[in-house]
């Protein structure tokens, strides 16, 4: 399903969402999955995606300041994003998703559907970012690592062989440029405080079945954040995804597609 | 789940209440999502929801009464104010968003015709932009001031300064007939325990998103912005402001006998008041 080391190159769409110009990728049939990305990645089709694609409608979005999507001055807090994606899917007409978010991307899926808990028919958050780690966890700081050596803390030591996801066509500048747009992106919404409080107790508001499900080993994000959103939504402890040939890490969306894709079908087969 | 909220949702009549302008009396009280939140219902008819602004939360006044001669009226006391105590996790007004669509979850609405004055105008703003769909039609009342952004042609036509006294401020030259309406001041701080790491009363604001004005756009039921002769809590070009982005059309209601309305119109002239209401309602139909 996948072509081995190359992307597929899916033309990306645009959608006006309250004035601002919104760059999403979408492609497969069925029920329709809106994706929430995370860090690194933007403005691609990841292999995740295709494999997505072979039972859902996959709905991708770059975020404001991710890919091509600008990021405008009404943006400030998860509240205008949760509106901004509740506008993206009425602009798309698109009722009732299955929501799939990771690391930063995550956080937003979760705040979306503690706003929005009718808009969505299950919810998967993967390595996600976003509640208060408990007291003894160090929280990692995500904008002191520059571009290298947060790839190297999120892909691990076999990094290089995902070179043709992570690696755009960009030359060096851009991807600098591109990398620094996509932390402000987050920033603005994210800087401080660096969780979520609101969703300690907004979470409840979620009716969908949901799943957690984090690496073997995560270099950016302490085990409790992602023990804490399993709670909160009242939902099973997450699920360790298992490497084929090494540990997975933050992007493991990025080195086990496959496995990922199948527990986000088997969830939304649980979904009323 | 909205099926449901419809199925429950079947028309009743709630009986007159007696006027109550400094909340005497004591307030009926529902669960939502934890916050045992104070409201009033009255009448029968379309759901009409009204939220107060800061004063007179816990009060049934001849407005609301008036209103429920044409709708099934439900007056909530937003958290903080009146009876109902305010979560000390609260930030800011967009919390009071979410609290307003459990409350018509609780009550088991889908779709009611919203109505907001003063601080109550910004709040049923926020809603009406996050939830779209849940208004049947909205109506906005001596809003307080959009934060940030002024519509550039506004800019520069402020009216004059403000009186000193708070109850002038409010009813412009008449404000000696409303004595009864005069209060000590309804600010929301009615906090209940802090409860967890989360809880600082002393970290929450009212002021709503910066990105509201933009949120607004989102809202296509029925809507107008109803504003008095001369509002000295929330001057011009506030209300031709709100009217701007909300693309709704401005309503002025006059005084009568050669009076000015002020802030508290609605109290003012009722009847004018709650006949824009009835119309735009009948513009949902």
């Amino acid at each position: 399903m996948t072509t081995q080391n190359t992307l597929i190159d899916v033309a990306p769409g645009h959608v006006d969402v309250i004035g601002l110009d919104t760059v999403y990728r979408r492609r497969g049939e069925g029920d329709p999955v809106l994706f929430f990305e995370g860090q690194g990645y933007s403005g691609r089709w990841i292999p995740f995606y295709e494999e997505l694609a072979a039972t859902f409608d996959v709905i991708v979005p770059d975020h404001p300041s991710f890919g091509e999507t600008e990021l405008v001055d009404p943006i400030n807090d998860f509240n205008d994003l949760s509106v901004h994606y509740a506008a993206f899917l009425d602009a798309l007409g698109v009722g009732p998703v299955h929501a799939v978010g990771q690391g930063f991307g995550a956080w937003v899926a979760g705040e979306f559907a503690a706003i929005y808990p009718e808009r969505v028919r299950s919810l998967t958050l993967i390595s996600p970012t976003g509640t208060l780690p408990d007291e003894d966890e160090k929280m990692v700081d995500p904008y002191r690592l520059d571009r290298e050596h947060w790839l190297d803390a999120a892909l691990g030591p076999d990094r290089d062989q995902y070179n043709f996801v992570i690696d755009s066509d960009e030359d060096g500048v851009n991807r600098v440029l591109t990398d620094y747009k996509e932390r402000i992106g987050i920033a603005r919404v994210a800087w401080n405080p660096r969780y979520s409080l609101r969703m300690e107790h907004r979470l409840a508001r979620v009716t969908a079945p949901s799943q957690v499900l984090i690496p073997e080993e995560d270099k950016l994000i302490t085990p409790s954040v992602a023990r804490r959103y399993s709670e909160l939504l009242s939902t099973a402890a997450p699920v360790t995804i298992v490497g084929a040939s090494a540990p997975t890490q933050h992007l493991l969306v990025i080195q086990e597609p496959a496995q990922i894709a199948q527990k986000v079908v088997e969830l939304a087969s649980q979904a009323s | 789940m909205r099926d449901e909220r419809k199925a429950a949702s079947t028309m009743s009549t709630f009986p007159a209440i007696p006027l109550d302008p400094q909340g005497e009396t004591e307030p009926d009280y529902i669960d939502v999502n934890g916050v045992k939140t104070a409201y009033r219902r009255s009448g029968s008819g379309e759901p009409l929801v009204f939220i107060h602004g800061m004063g007179l939360a816990n009060s049934w006044l001849s407005s609301e009464a008036k209103l429920a001669e044409h709708f099934d009226v439900i007056a909530p006391q937003l958290p903080g104010f009146g009876k109902t105590a305010r979560p000390a996790w609260y930030r800011t007004l967009d919390d009071f968003v979410v609290h307003l669509a459990d409350v018509l979850n609780a009550f088991g609405l889908d779709k009611v015709h919203l109505v907001g004055h003063s601080l109550g105008g910004i709040t049923v703003g926020a809603f009406a932009a996050t939830y779209p769909e849940r208004i049947a039609s909205l109506t906005v009342v001596a809003p307080l001031p959009l934060p940030v952004v002024i519509a550039p042609e506004l800019v520069g036509t402020h009216d004059g300064p403000a009186p000193a006294n708070l109850m002038e401020m409010l009813f412009n030259e008449t404000w000696e007939q409303y004595p009864h309406l005069e209060t000590a001041g309804d600010l929301g701080l009615f906090i209940s325990e802090a409860d967890d790491d989360f809880s600082d009363p002393e970290k929450f604001s009212l002021e709503p998103s910066a990105g509201l004005y933009r949120r607004l756009d989102r809202i296509t039921a029925p809507r107008q912005v109803i504003v008095p002769d001369h509002d000295y809590v929330a001057p011009e070009p506030t209300g031709t402001d709100w009217a701007h982005w909300l693309k709704a059309p401005l309503v002025k209601i006059s005084g009568t006998g050669g009076a000015t309305t002020g802030h508290m119109l609605t109290e003012q002239e009722p009847d004018a008041y709650v006949a824009a209401i009835v119309a735009l309602a009948e513009q949902a139909k």
